[in-house]
């Protein structure tokens, strides 16, 4: 079964626009993956009309034929109607793809129950309500297989690292930025394997030596164009990388600085959470959840300050950062300040 | 381009870093040249720094840099068979370009230690898992082929595979060095 397209979303700070957002996903993942496994199931069962059928059998009774959930398209990627179906029917054919057992349908009532309460906003968006859609959901969704589980199980994560304050973003720049960088490597990477696709059949052209003049013509102008927009691509990548030094530094600027300390001393702050590894012989830093070097993020500012660094700590190390950019590191059962990236 | 995924490893090459050093040629002659360190970690823990040095004129025997390992820090210590011992030497052609020989990281049997060899880009997609070409492509290299097909040679060394790089670029070289010696250690140690 294919996951859902929908990707639960994973707060990064307590306001209410993030946190409902990550209740719809999680409500929206599930209906999308429940929905595709039993139209997998019930069309290699029963055939592609399954549904149909099912609509007749509901408006053939009188109990049942009244309501909208039969009377209008049924979405089988809608959780409401996925619920409804299985839980107020006994003879529900959704029934013969699900677990078996009261706790399993006690757990589908409460995330009906839990929709319900959202949609009619009877709850205020916070932390704990985020954490239950992701338990009840997420137990739900472990009983019957599908691949959404372990998003579940890293929003519980974030959502117990956000209440006990030890979440700290892999580096200050903004999601849509990170994300963008990303597909700008990818692009990179795919413009480069067409370059090298269009280079080995100008070869075996060349070593066939056939009389395909127009051939080669053409690949010698699509060969043109590939690293034309390889060229491209790299050159846009450079672009945002810079563009993320300047939006890491302005958030550094827009960080609390301890001021009045001098390398060396005793820090007197909280130990901040994020860390870096500072290298024994190479001027940076590697942020090594991010998989990226600290430059990246600091531009010269990082190697400059490695360089300060590393006279305190030759071999290299843990350093912890600060938002503003103020390094701390271990010494001596304590902890001292090594400086920061930008001077203030 | 200051990073990139090759296989399960990434190298990280931080600009504005770039030092001025004596460096030690292979014939043991002291050189002045430039050097571009960089890092090579993985998720397994590795954080092997590598450096790739320039020097001009390309002395001794046309040797013009070079890039090896100068330090594993905490990755398994398999890796220090590559600290200061596997080089790559880097040559100028004639047309202003430099070119490096791929000669991949082997072991002839359990537990010796590991030199390089020859190798081909069969060898090297099989091993990346991917289109090595397409990676050294994508790393800056002009071209990647058989020094014949290269640099039109026709001595015993025509058929092993070289790449084709800039001058003075050093994102290249380090990913070629990574690819052909440091990853196949990663794999046959770290992902067994």
């Amino acid at each position: 079964m294919k996951a859902s397209p929908i990707q639960v979303g994973l707060p990064t700070d307590v306001s209410a626009f993030q946190l409902a957002g990550c209740i719809d996903t999680v409500l929206a993942a599930f209906g999308w993956e429940l929905g595709e496994h039993l139209n997998e199931q019930l069309v290699a069962q029963r055939g592609p009309r399954w549904l149909d059928a099912l609509r007749d059998l509901r408006r053939a009774n009188p109990r049942t034929r009244d309501l909208p959930l039969y009377r209008k398209r049924f979405n089988i990627h809608d959780v409401s109607a996925l619920l409804a179906e299985t839980l107020n029917n006994s003879d529900s054919p959704f029934r013969d793809y699900l677990p078996r057992g009261a706790d399993f349908y006690a757990a589908l009532e409460r995330i009906a129950d839990f929709r319900n309460r959202k949609n009619h906003y009877e709850d205020l968006p916070t932390l704990a309500r985020v954490r239950e859609a992701a338990v009840i959901v997420g137990k739900a969704a472990y009983s019957i297989g599908l691949p959404m589980t372990s998003q579940c199980a890293a929003l519980v994560k974030r959502v117990l690292a956000l209440q006990e304050g030890s979440y700290a973003p892999q580096v200050a720049l903004s999601i849509d930025l990170a994300n963008e960088l990303e597909v700008m490597r990818e692009t990179a990477k795919s413009s480069a394997a067409e370059v090298a696709s269009l280079r080995a059949e100008a070869k075996r052209l060349t070593l066939l030596q056939d009389d395909e003049a127009q051939a080669r013509v053409e690949l010698a102008k699509r060969l043109e164009d590939a690293d034309a927009a390889r060229e491209l691509a790299q050159t846009r990548l450079a672009t945002a990388n810079h563009l993320r030094e300047a939006v890491a530094a302005e958030e550094r600027s827009k960080s609390d600085f301890i001021r009045d300390i001098e390398p060396g001393s005793a820090w007197p702050g909280d130990i901040p959470r994020r860390t870096v590894r500072l290298l024994a012989n190479v001027p940076d830093c590697v942020d090594l959840e991010a998989k990226d070097l600290l430059s990246a993020e600091a531009g010269e500012a990082a190697i400059a300050a490695a360089r300060v660094w590393q006279e305190v700590l030759p071999h290299g190390g843990l350093v912890h950062l600060t938002r503003a950019g103020q390094a701390v590191a271990p010494q001596g059962g304590g902890w001292v300040y090594l400086g920061a990236l930008d001077a203030r | 381009m200051t990073k990139l995924a090759i296989g399960p490893l990434t190298l990280l090459v931080p600009e504005h870093a770039t030092r001025a050093v004596v460096a030690r040629a292979f014939n043991g002659t002291e050189q002045e040249a430039e050097e571009t360190p960089a890092a090579v970690i993985s998720d397994s823990g590795l954080l092997l720094e590598v450096v790739y040095q320039r020097w001009e004129p390309a002395e001794p025997e046309g040797q013009a840099g070079q890039v090896f390992a100068i330090h594993r820090g905490d990755g398994d210590p398999v890796f220090d068979h590559l600290i200061g011992r596997s080089r790559i030497g880097v040559r100028e052609t004639t047309h202003g370009t430099e070119w490096l020989q791929a000669e991949i990281s082997y072991q002839k049997a359990p537990g010796a230690r590991w030199g390089s060899r020859t190798t081909g880009l069969y060898e090297l997609d099989e091993l990346l898992d991917d289109s090595a070409e397409a990676l050294l492509i994508q790393a800056g290299a002009l071209d990647v082929g058989t020094r014949e097909e290269l640099l039109n040679e026709t001595n015993r060394n025509r058929n092993q595979l070289a790449a084709l790089f800039e001058s003075h670029e050093p994102f290249g070289p380090l990913a070629l060095y990574t690819l052909t010696r440091v990853l196949p250690i990663h794999r046959a140690v770290v992902d067994q």
